[in-house]
């Protein structure tokens, strides 16, 4: 085996191990942005539900303002019947579909300046999990519950999805060079399963310790403050409340796990 | 809290911080070996990067953003077109859209539906694939079809030669079906194969590879094998395949009322009966009785199933590659959001619920998020089509 602190490797490794501290948050927030993208797509699909819902029933009451206001002012009934139409076709289904998938966009934005910035602005060494349980149990805030957990979620569907297009943009490269479009299949397979190792080893794992050395340090910080017991407990609640749904539709629904690993794993 | 309670909590959470601070005598703290992978972290967020700035719109503004200052020009997707639809189709299609007057289909005897049959393509696939290569221009009875640039190497890899730019129209509508033909026997499926022709062979028949490793029901379905294709090469086969393929399916639908009944206000401006004003009238009209059948025009999933003050109670499905169709003012559904319908499928019974002066069905058909005349894809019903209808 050779030795990587003497080899010409080892020392490379080394010197580029010294800006870690500049390249390796990128890291983090991509996969952590990638997971709540995966479950964003299914926040557009939620969206227009309940935008068709909520217009349907403002629509009722339009109608029934209209109706009523126009009937004490006794104006005609084609009028009033015009006018109604008029108010309930101001928003139509394609309006609808759009603004569901703004919602989304927004709510992905939202979600990665409320929870992947602040995880990817945070060191992670020495964190060991032993003790984010010990503290959660001790100390329990709902930002030491939560971002871990959502950390773990979101980083699931985000490495699957590195894998899944470190796979397929390596065939797209190697696909016509002479010499490895032969085994172009095989090497996107390899690079794949590289990625699946490489992104879950040095930088899922490192993104879940972040968010609960982030989660920690709020709490800290509200000790140091002497915030309110109650006050202190429920932080995090809003994060909670938008994060913990989205990579919930990331790895559940969004991202198959099953299909993405059967897709990497065959070396054909 | 109790007093006491908070400081034995205090204590506690102390004696964590001591521990973690205090030295242990065995084992010996391991070494940070970070700064030792450098190496092995920078490749990790490369992979991570990489497919941040692929996959997600965020990745999107951040490729912007060094595209401004590097002074760079890139296409770009609106970056509402990450969230795709449920067929998979994305929006922001833009071939589509200038579909307005190719729309209507050539007639089933045509050249190229001659053509087809020779080679054994599907005449609704030829016809629907030399209008979306050629942009509805013709020359003469046969189609102006001009081939992507980067497709020619699968019809090189079929040994299709693609004949010269000043060759006859009739020679490029043939060289196509021909490779059509030959790359559908090679990847397994015409989807597969209409996508060959924008792009080189191999991704594509990787992607179907992939796709059926990944335990797909139909691997040769694009909605299955697309997502196994880079992005870059998606901005071609997007298009085309999924244009093609939503004109296959209106080709071949069937209409959702018998197909003599009434047609009382066609797609088109007109002066709305109640408003008074000229008015898009977005779809066709249809004189039926409150109760009656209305069906599914083709295949595919309900995508709502509910009411509001416009449409009333009505239905909207979708048919794949970006083909939907609504049937409105219903007095009473039988889907729900969700439902797999087929083809002459009863959806709902007519009525005159919502904007409506009587009983009638509104219908509407949208390609790719535009709404388009059904009429011109209304077909002539041939004998024993209402029995096979009636499942």
């Amino acid at each position: 085996m050779s030795n990587t602190g003497t080899s010409f490797l080892g020392k490379l490794s080394k010197t580029i191990g010294l800006f870690r501290g500049v390249f390796l948050p990128i890291g983090l927030f991509a996969v952590v942005a990638i997971g709540i993208h995966a479950g964003s797509d299914r926040v557009d699909d939620y969206s227009f539900l309940l935008f068709n819902f909520l217009d349907a029933r403002l629509d009722d009451l339009l109608a029934w303002i209209i109706t009523h206001l126009y009937g004490a002012l006794d104006v005609s009934v084609s009028t009033t019947a015009a006018h109604t139409f008029q108010a309930i076709d101001f928003v139509d289904l394609e309006v609808k579909a759009v603004a569901a998938r703004w919602t989304a966009l927004f709510v992905e934005l939202g979600a990665d300046l409320i929870f992947a910035i602040p995880i990817f602005r945070h060191r992670t060494d020495g964190v060991r999990p032993l003790d984010v349980a010990r503290k959660v149990y001790l100390d329990f805030t709902v930002l030491r519950l939560v971002a871990p957990l959502a950390a773990l979620l979101a980083s699931i569907s985000g490495v699957l999805i590195v894998a899944q297009k470190v796979q397929v943009g390596t065939h797209g490269a190697v696909a016509d060079l002479p010499l490895l479009s032969l085994g172009a299949g095989r090497v996107a397979a390899v690079m794949g399963v590289i990625a699946l190792v490489l992104v879950t080893w040095r930088l899922a794992i490192a993104v879940v310790a972040a968010a609960a050395t982030w989660a920690d340090r709020r709490a800290e910080l509200d000790r140091s403050r002497s915030v309110a017991l109650r006050t202190r407990r429920m932080r995090g609640v809003w994060t909670a409340l938008v994060i913990l749904p989205i990579t919930f539709f990331a790895v559940f629904q969004a991202t198959p796990i099953v299909a993405t690993l059967r897709a990497l794993w065959p070396l054909s | 809290m109790t007093g006491s309670g908070r400081e034995d909590l205090d204590r506690l959470l102390a004696s964590i911080e001591e521990e973690r601070s205090t030295p242990r005598a065995s084992p010996p703290p391991p070494e940070d070996k970070g700064p030792r992978r450098g190496f092995l972290d920078l490749l990790a967020v490369v992979f991570a990067t990489y497919a941040l700035v692929v996959a997600t719109p965020v990745g999107q503004l951040l490729e912007r953003g060094y595209n401004a200052i590097a002074g760079r020009k890139a296409k770009t997707r609106p970056l509402i077109s990450y969230f795709e639809t449920d067929t998979g189709a994305p929006s922001g299609n833009a071939s589509l859209a200038q579909l307005e007057e190719i729309v209507k289909p050539p007639k089933a005897r045509a050249p190229v539906s001659i053509e087809a049959k020779k080679v054994g393509v599907p005449s609704d696939v030829a016809r629907a694939l030399v209008m979306m290569l050629s942009g509805g221009k013709r020359v003469g009875e046969h189609y102006d079809v001009q081939l992507l640039e980067s497709g020619r190497g699968s019809f090189f890899s079929v040994g299709v030669a693609w004949p010269a730019p000043d060759a006859p129209a009739k020679e490029r509508e043939k060289a196509l079906l021909d490779a059509v033909s030959k790359l559908s026997a090679r990847l397994g499926g015409l989807e597969p194969a209409v996508a060959a022709t924008a792009v080189d062979l191999t991704a594509v028949a990787y992607a179907v590879d992939r796709a059926r490793a990944a335990g797909s029901s139909n691997p040769t379905a694009y909605e299955a094998f697309g997502r196994f294709m880079p992005g870059d090469l998606r901005i071609d086969t997007d298009p085309l395949v999924n244009g093609t393929f939503a004109l296959v399916t209106a080709f071949s639908m069937h209409w959702p009322v018998p197909y003599k009944t009434p047609i009382t206000s066609s797609f088109g401006w007109r002066t709305h009966p109640v408003l008074g004003t000229k008015k898009l009238h977005t779809g066709t009209d249809l004189a039926v009785v409150t109760g009656t059948e209305i069906r599914a025009v083709a295949d595919g999933v309900v995508q709502f199933a509910g009411q509001d003050s416009v449409n009333g109670k009505f239905v909207k499905i979708e048919h794949g590659h970006g083909l939907g169709s609504a049937y409105c003012h219903a007095s009473e559904l039988l889907v729900r959001r969700g439902d797999h319908v087929s083809r002459g499928d009863v959806i709902m019974l007519s009525g005159q619920s919502g904007r409506a002066t009587g009983p009638h069905l509104h219908f509407e058909l949208k390609l790719d998020g535009q709404r388009v005349d059904a009429e011109l894809f209304k077909r002539r019903e041939k004998p024993g089509m209402r029995a096979r209808r009636g499942r």
